[in-house]
């Protein structure tokens, strides 16, 4: 037994299956009403799938996945820029495949290609972080599938891609300088949106915190200019944005100004979620769930869903079971003799979690409303199957922790 | 791979630190998250809770009938009957703004951007989910608007309160606000028993919009309202109204009232008050009108008071009918003490019996006659009479008048309250009085509400006639009908006689009181009376506010209009004008023989029957009548009912099979009266209105054949939704 759990990661194993289950519970009680539990059987399938997927992801030896990671992310790459040709547009974004009645979304499956490439990377024992030239491939590694799916346009995915390389970089070594070089302008254009005033507060922020953290002047120097340039920009993106995109920027800096129409999904979610108190309503019996006032709900507003029915106890058993991953994730990351194995580790981390904090934050109106899927609970067959890769990788890297 | 160094991220910076610090902002977001998780559900729950509720749902009320009120003869007066509301939820209507807008345009004829700014304009932007589109339409008009099966219109059912006969007795039955509150009359007195209470349903509304019945509430069924029925007779009613009307246009009086009762029993039969009040648009009527005027408000009664002193002198054997007095040739200065008072008769008399003074009214001769009653008996019979205190009457508003005690009586006091000056009396304190006296000197209790019923016909309450006491003996009851009698055949009141009617009464002129002093020139001229004076039927008063064209006595003015009613009533009624004809031919044998009305068409045949003093009853459905009960040939007296039943063909009974009539529908008080009439046999279940008969409708069936019906209490549609 002792040696099944050497090399077994239960922690991971399980949280993920209950995560799946809550997820498919969900769904169940979610879109019965709507088309009688069809997503929830098309789910399943989906679930059986990931499933397979992910013990694939586990038996497959961890160097296999060193060893392609680089042909694996070109070969997500050619899909990323496949989609935007040929992908069929759904709700405004280019970001959907569909081949002989299966379809996917590339970009899920391009998250677990660049980690792979990412990690690859860095492990070779030639490249070092805190070579220039090294750290601009590894950020160019991140940057050109986030290009290609900013412009589907998804701005999501996106943002998950920037949120989990932040956390990575910084584990494989990169200085407090350089993160926060990489993080300002995006504090700066934050400010940038609010108004003047937080646009000027941001970079005053920005070049105290340059200034302290800085190597030599030069670069320090640089590097606000940039932070600068990008807050500067910002109205020349947002004008550029499309007009979803400005109306959820625009809810999420003032979401009470239109409760019937761009905050009517977060308004209605709070409400759900608030509405659940401390025990829920009962499986199949939330109001707001049951009577649809959550457009979509089964996609990335599924969290309401047991906020409501299950209440304080169903919402915080799904931040347990998240927290027990991601937790388990770092602990594995930190046991791994293997660079590339840690690597990974901390990016399926990092991945997860600015997941779960971005899409659990928007159903409780703390982040902009942002369409990004609740990992392995939220309706969709890509994400479904591509978490569960991850999980199998994460339980792979744990299986190999000890191996140089 | 094969670096042990390299696992270890950037060893310089220290793996430990990177470690913990990752897991330290995994942490840390995490409890952010918590923390909310706990502020939404934990803290804030109730308020979302509620935000939730509102939300999702709706409660629509199932507004209850109100009851009807219905006559003596079982005619309605007041009822509902339904109007339809449109209402419509602009979002859902959506695109469809215009294809909405122009259905209701071509139904309602208003132009179609008055229904599209409704909307909202024609995208439908308009983001309130609830506009009225056309309220109170007539329900055929809402049958054109259903049919178009319009996107997000909701049709609502709203009872509106029906006067039958508009003005007629509005005063008396008064009327409702806009949420079926009576607030005057009847409809205020009796609201309790008239409201009834309202159902409820209530709804859950999804974030689509659509509605769809609660599971978690029960539908709660409205209770109807009791009908309550009045004494009143509406034919009477209508009579004293159009007389009054005519009688007050005649004279150029300012206003004026008329009140019938039966002596024995205190039902009040009319009650009529001029100017009037159309219930079915109160919008138009100031309050004053509303009151009823007959019990709230007090006059100084004049020579119609004299019944007290009469009364008492004759109750205490004061006074004999032939006694005479000197009537001081038209003048007489009284004086006592202080108090100086002149008292004037309108023509000078030299000596009166005291039959004669009444006859003449001389107020001369009932001073002096007061003086020999004396304080305290004038002050008990007055008392006795009823005046100074409320009748009891149940109608809302009433007051008790003035009677001075004898205590604070002034030195001349006596004689003018003797002719009836210096107290304040109600219409109807004066016509209880007089009834008390047509009543061989009992005095009932005057009511309005004979019963309150369910709407099933169980009778929840009654009122029975009620005597308050004897105030005289049976011979001072009489000798004063003589007296009265003797005002109306030869005194002043000659002007009310009816041939071969015995009419009993009493004229009174009084001066008004305005602003504290009396007002010359301005006076109430009131006759009371009762008829026939041998077996009373009906009593009734009559007052005119201000007369100013012909003259002021009420002998004149409102005499003339008691009588016009009287004569009126006899004719009509069979049992007074029975009680008239013996009196008038008792030699000749009035029965007629009723004639064969069937295949007639019912207004023909009612007419023809009226013409010879038969009242038709018309009963169903159908072109021409069927059957008549009695049958031709059977005698009849005048005023007899005749029920006319409705068929679309005559079907004669060869066989003895008659067709059983569908009775479905109709409450069961209707539906036994239809079906008694075809000589059938029932048997009731339940209650209310009749859902299913057995045998079914157009059966063959013997006569005396038992029909089975099952009714079920009155329910309602009031939301329907598509």
């Amino acid at each position: 037994m002792n040696t099944f759990k050497e090399y077994f990661d239960v922690t991971t194993f399980f949280s993920a299956i209950a995560l799946v289950a809550v997820g498919l519970t969900s769904i169940y009680s979610a879109t019965y009403d709507v088309n009688n539990a069809a997503n929830f059987w098309r789910q399943l399938t989906f679930a059986g799938v990931g499933l397979v997927a992910m013990l694939v992801c586990l038996i497959v030896p961890l160097k296999t996945f060193q060893r392609f990671a680089f042909p694996f992310y070109v070969f997500m790459l050619l899909f990323l820029v496949a989609v935007l040709v040929v992908g069929s547009t759904i709700k405004g974004a280019r970001a959907w495949f569909a081949i002989a009645g299966l379809g996917g979304q590339p970009s899920e499956f391009a998250k677990v290609a660049t980690i792979l490439a990412t990690a690859a990377w860095f492990s070779r024992p030639e490249v070092s972080i805190a070579r220039l030239r090294d750290f601009l491939i590894g950020l160019t590694i991140f940057f050109v599938p986030m290009g290609l799916i900013l412009v589907q346009p998804d701005l999501g995915t996106t943002i998950v891609f920037f949120g989990a390389m932040l956390p990575i970089l910084y584990w494989i070594g990169a200085s407090n300088f350089i993160l926060m070089a990489v993080l300002m302008p995006i504090l700066v254009a934050l400010g940038a949106l609010f108004g003047t005033a937080e646009f000027l507060v941001a970079a005053a922020i920005s070049a105290l915190v340059l200034y302290l953290l800085r190597r030599n002047n030069f670069a320090a120097a640089i590097a606000f200019g940039v932070t600068l340039a990008i807050g500067l920009s910002v109205q020349i993106v947002y004008d550029s944005l499309a007009p979803y995109q400005q109306k959820r920027i625009a809810t999420f800096l003032n979401p009470d100004a239109d409760p019937l129409g761009a905050g009517y999904n977060v308004l209605q979610s709070k409400i759900a979620i608030g509405s659940g108190g401390w025990f829920g309503k009962g499986f199949r019996q939330g109001s707001q769930t049951q009577l649809n006032y959550i457009p979509e709900q089964w996609t990335d507003f599924i969290f309401c869903v047991p906020g409501e029915e299950f209440g304080f106890v169903g919402g915080m058993l799904v931040l347990v079971l998240f927290a027990v991953l991601l937790f388990n994730a770092i602990r594995v990351a930190g046991a791994s003799r293997n660079r590339f194995g840690s690597i990974v580790a901390v990016g399926i981390a990092s991945v997860l979690a600015v997941h779960v904090i971005i899409n659990v934050g928007m159903a409780m109106a703390i982040l902009p409303v942002v369409g990004i899927p609740l990992p392995l609970l939220s309706y969709g067959g890509s994400a479904l199957v591509a978490n569960m890769m991850m999980m199998g990788l994460l339980m792979n890297v744990y299986a190999h922790r000890k191996e140089y | 791979m094969n670096e042990p160094v390299a696992a270890t991220p950037d060893p310089a910076r220290g793996f430990r630190a990177r470690f913990l610090l990752l897991k330290f902002f995994f942490a840390l977001f995490f409890l952010v998250i918590g923390g909310r998780l706990v502020m939404v559900q934990v803290l804030d729950a109730g308020k979302y809770r509620a935000l939730a509720k509102k939300q999702y749902e709706q409660r629509f009320v199932l507004p209850a009938l109100r009851g009807n009120l219905v006559d003596r003869n079982g005619s309605v007066l007041a009822s509902n009957t339904m109007f339809v509301s449109f209402a419509a939820d602009p979002k859902i209507v959506g695109d469809d703004a215009r294809r909405v807008a122009k259905a209701f345009a071509q139904v309602f004829g208003k132009p179609g951007g008055f229904y599209l700014e409704k909307l909202g304009g024609p995208s439908g932007s308009d983001r309130r989910r609830f506009v009225w589109m056309e309220r109170s339409v007539r329900p055929e008009m809402a049958k054109r608007v259903a049919a178009a099966h319009l996107p997000g219109i909701v049709m609502m059912n709203e009872p509106r309160r029906l006067y039958h006969y508009d003005h007629v007795g509005g005063a008396l039955l008064g009327f409702t606000d806009l949420d079926h509150r009576g607030i005057s009359g009847i409809e205020l007195a009796l609201n309790a028993d008239l409201k009834g209470s309202n159902g409820s349903v209530t709804l859950q509304r999804d974030g689509l919009g659509r509605s769809r019945p609660s599971a978690d509430y029960p539908r709660i069924e409205p209770v109807n309202g009791h009908d309550v029925d009045l004494t009143l007779d509406i034919e009477y009613q209508a009579v004293a109204e159009e007389e009054l009307r005519r009688g007050l246009e005649i004279n150029g009086a300012d206003g004026g009232l008329a009140v019938l009762m039966n002596p024995r029993t205190g039902e009040i039969l009319a009650l009529a008050v001029a100017p009037g009040v159309n219930p079915n648009a109160p919008g138009a009527v100031d309050a004053s009108r509303a009151r009823i005027r007959a019990v709230t408000d007090i006059f100084e009664p004049g020579s119609t008071f004299k019944v007290v002193t009469a009364a008492a002198a004759y109750e205490h054997h004061l006074v004999q009918p032939e006694e005479r007095f000197y009537a001081e040739r038209g003048t007489m200065k009284v004086t006592i003490g202080r108090y100086t008072r002149l008292i004037k008769d309108t023509h000078e008399h030299d000596w009166l019996t005291f039959r004669e003074s009444m006859e003449v009214s001389s107020n001369i001769v009932m001073a002096k006659v007061g003086k020999v009653v004396g304080p305290e008996r004038l002050y008990d019979m007055a008392r006795n009479l009823g005046f100074g205190v409320p009748t009891g009457i149940d109608i809302p508003g009433e007051v008790r008048g003035t009677l001075k005690r004898p205590s604070t009586w002034s030195g001349t006091t006596l004689q003018t309250m003797a002719y009836g000056y210096e107290v304040g009396v109600t219409p109807v304190q004066m016509l209880s009085a007089y009834g008390a006296v047509a009543n061989g000197g009992v005095l009932v209790r005057p009511y309005v509400v004979r019963s309150v019923r369910t709407p099933s016909g169980d009778v929840v309450r009654s009122t029975s006639p009620t005597v308050i006491r004897r105030v005289m003996s049976v011979e001072t009851a009489k000798r004063l009908t003589e007296a009265f009698e003797g005002v109306v055949e030869r005194g002043t009141a000659t002007d009310v006689r009816i041939p071969g009617v015995r009419i009993a009464g009493k004229t009174g002129t009084a001066r008004k009181v305005i602003e504290g002093s009396y007002a010359s020139g301005s006076y109430t001229a009131s006759f009371v009376g009762f008829f026939p004076a041998d077996d009373p039927q009906v009593v009734g008063v009559v007052m005119m506010d201000n007369p100013r064209t012909r003259g002021f006595y009420g002998g004149v003015t409102s005499g003339p209009i008691f009588r016009a009613i009287a004569e009126r009533i006899v004719n009509s009624s069979s049992r007074i004008s029975r009680s008239v004809m013996t009196q008038r031919d008792p030699h000749r044998d009035r029965v007629l023989s009723v004639p064969d009305v069937r295949s007639m068409q019912p207004e023909f045949a009612r007419q023809m029957l009226a013409s010879m003093g038969l009242n038709g009853r018309v009963f169903g459905d159908g072109a021409v009548i069927a059957k008549q009960i009695p049958e031709a040939g059977h005698p009849a007296e005048p005023g007899d009912v005749v029920s006319l039943v409705l068929g679309t063909a005559l079907k004669p009974a060869a066989n003895g099979l008659v067709a059983v009539p569908d009775v479905r529908g109709l409450s069961v008080r209707r539906a036994m009266t239809r079906l008694v009439v075809d000589e059938f046999d029932v048997d009731v279940r339940g209650s209310g209105i009749v859902r299913q008969q057995m045998p079914a409708a157009g059966t063959a069936a013997k006569a005396g054949a038992s029909v089975t019906l099952v009714c079920e209490p009155r329910s309602m549609t009031t939301a329907v939704l598509y």
